[in-house]
């Protein structure tokens, strides 16, 4: 990058906050799992939010492209600067505020999830979407890929717990979209717009959340299957005969087998995997709740039922779902992620689906997921050095999303489509009629950044 | 197994999750840069053995971890960072004694 305008950015931001060695350029090269990536020219780490606008002035001006970045754990590409340019680290950006008065709680965007989630509990309450990866997953970055997570089966994706974002529009303006309040009819929904849009909009730097009071007590129980069909049917049936759980999750035998190994675990690894599901309510209401979903497990054939007690067991268990999803890390170097999600009622259809393509095109799959809202991740590991294993995995990735839209279902339930997904969202759209809404979303992103400065390069946007 | 065997075995078994990063005391110390997390140490060593990269380069990143294996806990493929730390350590010196 011309040292005019290393300067400049310099005099903005502090010299000390601009990072430019070889070392860190690798090191800010990739996101998490996939193989997409890109060196940055130079790296900001970010630590005052006024900054942003200042630095945005400046690539502006200098038609720069910008890769915003939280934790970089997204798994689709999304931050790899894959057209150079600056990357924003905006981790330094960590205030929380709770305020139980109007039950919201105010963050800035590198704040992780956990973070959030633990400073209400001080208050006795919680923030509601919990991904896997909570402990690093920043506000900004579960925004900006609308995460979902374990109790989205409940409490749905990020969409549903936001009020109000301050954002950074590409030419260094400074605005708010939505209000602090619980309702808002006050102008179209730009802040909807910018949830999901993968820093190619706009930069968040601060957000407004609902929060909700801590459940009286929660009953954790673990039905292991031996087959998929039981398994299936077990998830299928907690929903539909009214159950509500806070979590329905799903790890199937390769992933529960990852997580006794990495873990020291011992929990069954049969061919039907495990379902994990949470349920919560009053401290005497919510064992009969209890009682109706370990009967369903029973009736579809659980092999063994596990109900945890202590704290420490409840977590371990949650462990393996957790350590199952990066299964295909530990055996193989190379990662391709898989987000699907299908109407509750073809759940069963799907993960049978996804294990007829493991065997045809002979790929280590690791199917897990958050069953109860119909998200299934099922990640194939493969060596990418391997050129035959890999296309192989990249042919089983392939039909697995087809798979997902023959079923009705997406090809991106909440981990976006960074690189990764550019080619079957279109496909996507296709087949569902809805290539004029992709020509608005050209025209949206034309608007909002008529520079394609934000992030380019991504989302199919060009 | 050779030291760099081990180096390739190891390194190779990260996803970037970054979930080591946040209990890793260097970083901490820092300010929050990632240079000094135990994820940017393993990618760094992972550059070093697939791109050639010099990892006396980044001399500072290897020896600024203290080693107190808290990445290990969090770590979800199991890398025992500080252990690959140490030999790439032990791989750096050798080089640099070489050259
Ligand atoms: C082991 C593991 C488990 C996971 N589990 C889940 C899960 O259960 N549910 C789920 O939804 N996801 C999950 N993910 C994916 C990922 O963790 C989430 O998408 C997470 O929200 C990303 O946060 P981040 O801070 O790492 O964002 P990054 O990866 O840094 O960025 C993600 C995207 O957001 C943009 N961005 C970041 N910050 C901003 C900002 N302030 N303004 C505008 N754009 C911004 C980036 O440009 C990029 O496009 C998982 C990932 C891993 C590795
Ligand atoms: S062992 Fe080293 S890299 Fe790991 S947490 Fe401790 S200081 Fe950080
Ligand atoms: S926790 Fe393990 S897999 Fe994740 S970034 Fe750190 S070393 Fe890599």
């Amino acid at each position: 990058m011309d040292k005019k305008i290393v300067d400049e950015l310099a005099r903005a931001v502090g010299r000390e906050n601009i990072i430019m060695d070889e070392a860190s350029m690798k090191i800010f090269e990739y996101g998490a799992v996939d193989s997409h990536k890109g060196t940055p020219d130079l790296i900001i780490h970010v630590t005052e939010r006024e900054q942003v606008s200042k630095i945005l002035k400046i690539a502006y001006n200098y038609s720069i492209p910008v890769v915003t970045r939280g934790s970089g754990s997204s798994v689709t590409g999304a931050v790899a600067p894959t057209k150079g340019g600056i990357v924003l680290d905006l981790r330094g950006l960590d205030k929380i505020k709770v305020n139980i008065d109007d039950g919201i709680v105010e963050a800035e965007v590198g704040a992780t999830v956990l973070d959030v989630d633990n400073e209400c509990k001080k208050y006795g309450f919680f923030f509601p979407p919990d991904p896997a990866s909570a402990r690093v997953a920043t506000i900004g970055g579960a925004l900006a890929e609308n995460a979902g997570g374990m109790r989205g089966a409940r409490y749905g994706v990020m969409r549903d717990w936001v009020l109000k974002i301050e954002v950074v529009l590409s030419d260094g303006t400074v605005t708010y979209f939505g209000e602090s309040t619980y309702k808002n009819r006050a102008g179209y929904d730009l802040l909807g717009l910018i949830v999901g849009s993968e820093g190619t909009l706009a930069i968040i730097t601060k957000a407004w959340l609902k929060i909700m009071p801590l459940p009286e007590k929660i009953v954790r129980i673990a039905g292991f299957f031996n087959t998929l069909d039981d398994a299936g049917e077990a998830i299928f049936r907690i929903r539909r005969e009214g159950i509500n759980p806070l979590i329905l999750e799903f790890a199937d035998k390769e992933g529960v087998e990852a997580a006794n190994k990495v873990k020291g675990f011992s929990y069954p690894e049969l061919p039907g995997g495990m379902v994990l599901v949470d349920v919560d309510g009053p401290k005497n209401g919510v064992d009969s709740i209890a009682d109706r979903v370990i009967k369903i497990m029973q009736e579809t054939h659980a092999a063994q039922i596990i109900r945890p007690e202590t704290p420490s067991e409840m977590e371990r268990i949650m462990d393996v779902r957790r350590v199952a999803f990066t299964a295909p890390g530990r055996l193989y170097p190379g990662f391709i992620d898989g987000d699907i999600a299908v109407p509750l009622s073809r759940i069963k259809e799907a993960l049978i689906g996804v294990d007829k393509i493991r065997k045809k095109y002979n790929v280590f799959i690791a199917t897990v997921g958050h069953a109860g809202d119909g998200n299934l991740h099922p990640n194939i590991g493969a060596d990418p050095n391997n050129k035959e294993e890999w296309e192989r995995a990249e042919k089983a990735a392939e039909e697995i999303n087809l798979l997902a839209i023959e079923l009705g279902g997406t090809v991106s339930a909440e981990h976006g489509i960074g690189k990764l997904k550019e080619d079957v969202l279109i496909k996507q759209f296709q087949v569902r009629g809805q290539m004029p809404m992709y020509k608005l979303m050209k025209e949206i992103k034309k608007i909002f950044d008529p520079k394609n400065i934000l992030n380019p390069d991504k989302y199919a946007l060009g | 197994m050779d030291v760099l065997e081990i180096l390739r075995n190891e390194s190779q078994k990260c996803i970037r999750c970054g979930f080591c990063v946040y209990v890793c005391p260097s970083w901490n110390a820092h300010g929050k840069l990632e240079y000094y997390s135990p994820r940017a140490r393993v990618t760094l060593i992972r550059s070093m053995l697939e791109e050639n990269f010099n990892i006396n380069d980044a001399i500072d990143s290897l020896f600024t971890c203290n080693t107190c294996m808290r990445c290990l806990a969090e770590c979800p493929t199991g890398i025992n960072v500080a252990d690959l730390i140490i030999y790439a350590r032990h791989y750096s010196l050798q080089k640099i004694n070489k050259e």
